[in-house]
């Protein structure tokens, strides 16, 4: 036994005052203190369990699957990196690779900077605020498969939109929202801006409820308005959930699958020139003949791009605070 | 301590996103075959989207007759529905789980085949061709690539479907509904006769992104042991140039480059098409859905210079190579594709039976040809009767057919020959194969 076990066992036996004080034996003592160790980690388990089987074990398969030539229903063999090099000479990887970068790239700056001045707008407890938050947040609880026939029916070529500019003569020929490579690709990047909105404002009301109402006050003291007040003390004060944003946008952006797959009816666009890693992925990993190992390899890819890009973004976020 | 956090939200962080492409009980009886040959036990048969209240009766019936005559026997039947059936088939097939009996068409029967989940009914019974029409039963026939050439289900229904011509816009169009076109020539020459009315109305949604297209031209798609495709030959680049030509000129839509079946009818429906390929029953849908259009229909055969239709689709029921009751589950498969059975579901489902002497029942004989809906009708019991399916088994959704479509769209808008697009698909396609 221990000093500090002794010292324990020696309070407790001396302690007859106590209502609950009871004389204890040795093992009672050790079980106890097992259990306690023991209890954050049987608290952990179940949760680890389902992480450890559905989600590390599946990712170990797909670093296995990634040098075979598996099938869905033939394990098949090793065959090195023969996967990736077919990767790096299928045309349809370079589009995916370019359409989901240029996601990133397009979609992440309006997901940092839309939600954040939309929740500093809707701050505040009025009715009214209450009421635009509660608009801004409705595409967020809708299905996408709801969202992608609501926007494919706004903008057909006899959809509302175009009926509206013809009307207007603003256009003479419909905008081929729905058959063009890029208008498919910036429009599926509105509406996936547009469902996001919500969702990240909600995160920078949060954030925004944190910062001290002093600072605003003597900010406005020393005779700053409400532009240098969002900039010197909103901003410093989320700059943390503005880190948060970029990175969950970023993940979210590369992997695009939902708002493309319904705006063009799972066909990728006009020769499949809208497809991304995601599409790319689910095409060849599902089905009867699914390529396993392949898919594997393209996720593998997703990975490594994405770690990077989170990464980057890092790197420059640390020297912006050095500076 | 930081460290091992750091690894562990690494690890969790790495393991999220690689396990994408991870994502992956047995239905198959266990059995009670009898010993004396006879059928005997149990077996699991699965349909996929016919239990309602229209076919529901019927297998309820089936299966009672076939449990009344065969005592001792029991039939699972289970359906599922036509979302994801493949993914459930998928799923089913590599927890080696697959049903006793299983319904499919072709294209998802030949992966399982390839897999070797399927038996060879072509071994397993030889004499079964013999009740099939030849179309249906190559139809089921797999080879080449892996695959032991043979017969992997028992031909089940088959359906086809006339092409469907708006009058109206015919004539508005400067066309002459009474010359129906027939031949690829007799479309080109309509469809540009039509561009230059100024009518501005497309001729339908072909683009030369199916292999029907090139089939129905008499291009051959694959070699004669289905090792390779050839579909890339001058003929068949020839015809990708009159589709290229043709969108130049603004007779196809360009939503037609990546649009799904169900867009073609909404385009015939608004008026922007003059031909559709359809159902026997479109014409229905027709009836109810737009009595004005309904009016100005007329039925033309599919576009062939084969004078037959290489679109006919075919069902199947294949057996489970695994069963663990063969002898049940062959009976029972037999006794579903059946001529009496076959003609009954056919003729309670709107399809056709691939059952020999089926189509020469007095149901078909006697079809009345004064509407639009028996002329519809009549068109496709021909080309049950005559066509065959040109699409290869092999060829799936992502084994080549969307593949090409997608190329055809490229050339149609010039970013690449009509010869690179072929070319792109053939070598696509073959690599696939392996």
């Amino acid at each position: 036994m221990g000093q500090i076990d002794s010292i324990i066992a020696r309070s407790g036996d001396s302690s007859p005052d106590r209502p609950d004080a009871r004389p204890r034996s040795g093992a009672g003592r050790r079980r106890a203190s097992l259990g306690t160790v023991l209890a954050p980690y049987l608290f952990v388990l179940p949760a680890f369990a389902i992480v450890f089987i559905f989600v590390i074990v599946a990712a170990l398969n797909t670093f296995r699957l990634a040098f075979t030539d598996s099938t869905l229903l033939k394990p098949g063999k090793f065959i090195g990196l023969r996967n990736f090099v077919s990767i790096f000479h299928n045309d349809y990887f370079w589009t995916a690779l370019l359409n989901s970068t240029l996601y990133v790239v397009c979609v992440v700056p309006f997901m940092v900077i839309l939600p954040l001045i939309l929740a500093n707008l809707v701050k505040g407890n009025s009715r009214a605020m209450g009421f635009f938050r509660t608009s801004f947040y409705t595409p967020v609880v809708m299905s996408a498969v709801v969202v992608g026939m609501i926007w494919t029916n706004l903008l057909d070529p006899k959809g509302l939109v175009n009926s509206v500019l013809e009307s207007l003569h603003i256009i003479h020929s419909p905008i081929p929202f729905l058959s063009d490579r890029w208008l498919i690709l910036f429009t599926s990047m509105f509406i996936t801006i547009w469902l996001g909105l919500g969702y990240y404002m909600v995160i920078y009301l949060t954030a925004l409820a944190n910062i001290d109402d002093a600072l605003y006050e003597a900010a406005s003291l020393d005779g700053a308005g409400p532009f240098r007040q969002f900039i010197h003390v909103t901003i410093p004060g989320v700059r943390s959930t503005i880190v948060l944003i970029m990175m969950l946008s970023t993940i979210a952006a590369f992997r695009v699958f939902n708002e493309i797959y319904v705006l063009t009816n799972g066909t990728a666009g006009p020769g499949g020139e809208d497809i991304t890693m995601s599409m790319l992925i689910q095409k060849e990993g599902t089905g009867i003949q699914a390529r396993t190992g392949y898919a594997s390899a393209l996720s593998l890819i997703v990975l490594v791009v994405v770690g990077a890009l989170l990464v980057l973004q890092q790197i420059v976020q640390r020297r912006g605070e050095d500076s | 301590m930081r460290a091992m956090k750091k690894a562990a939200v690494l690890l969790c962080a790495t393991a999220m996103t690689a396990s994408l492409a991870a994502c992956g009980g047995s239905n198959s009886s266990n059995g009670g075959e009898s010993k004396d040959g006879k059928p005997g036990g149990e077996i699991s048969f699965q349909t996929w989207n016919l239990k309602n209240d229209k076919y529901t009766p019927y297998f309820k019936d089936l299966i009672a007759a076939y449990e009344k005559e065969h005592p001792g026997t029991t039939i699972k039947w289970v359906d599922q529905p036509s979302d994801n059936y493949e993914q459930k088939l998928s799923a089913d097939a590599a927890a080696n789980s697959l049903p006793d009996i299983i319904d499919a068409g072709p294209s998802l029967m030949y992966g399982l085949a390839k897999a070797g989940a399927l038996m060879n009914l072509s071994k397993e019974d030889p004499k079964a061709a013999d009740n099939f029409y030849k179309n249906a039963w190559n139809a089921v026939t797999f080879k080449g690539n892996g695959v032991e050439e043979g017969a992997y289900g028992f031909p089940w229904y088959v359906n086809d479907g006339p092409t469907y011509y708006n009058t109206e816009l015919m004539q508005k169009c400067g066309l002459d509904p009474e010359k129906l076109p027939v031949t690829w020539d007799d479309y080109f020459d309509q469809a540009n006769t039509m561009v230059k009315s100024g009518c501005g109305a497309y001729m339908s949604t072909m683009l030369g992104g199916a292999v029907d297209d090139y089939a129905s031209a008499g291009i051959p798609i694959m070699n004669k042991d289905h090792t390779k495709y050839i579909f890339n030959s001058p003929e068949a680049v020839k015809l990708l140039q009159r589709f290229v030509d043709l969108y130049k000129d603004k007779g196809i839509p360009p939503e037609a480059l990546s649009a799904q079946w169900s867009q073609q009818g909404e385009f015939f429906q608004k008026g922007s098409i003059i031909a559709m390929g359809g159902s026997a029953y479109s014409a229905a849908d027709f009836k109810q859905n737009s009595p004005d259009l309904y009016k100005h229909l007329a039925v033309g055969k599919k576009i062939s210079n084969e004078g037959k239709s290489a679109t006919v689709s075919y069902e199947m029921l294949a057996v489970n190579a695994q069963t663990k009751n063969k002898t049940l589950a062959l009976d029972f498969a037999q006794y579903v594709t059946n001529a009496k059975n076959q003609l009954e579901f056919a003729k309670k489902s709107n399809t056709f039976p691939s059952s020999k002497g089926g189509l020469e029942d007095p149901y078909y004989a006697n079809i009345d040809t004064g509407d639009v809906q028996g002329k519809a009708l009549k068109v496709t019991l021909e080309a049950v009767k005559n066509g065959y399916s040109c699409r290869p088994a092999e060829f799936t959704d992502a084994n080549g057919k969307d593949y090409l479509q997608q190329q055809a769209a490229l050339a149609l808008q010039g970013k690449q020959t009509a010869q690179e697009a072929l070319d792109k698909a053939v070598k696509y396609s073959n690599e696939k194969l392996q």
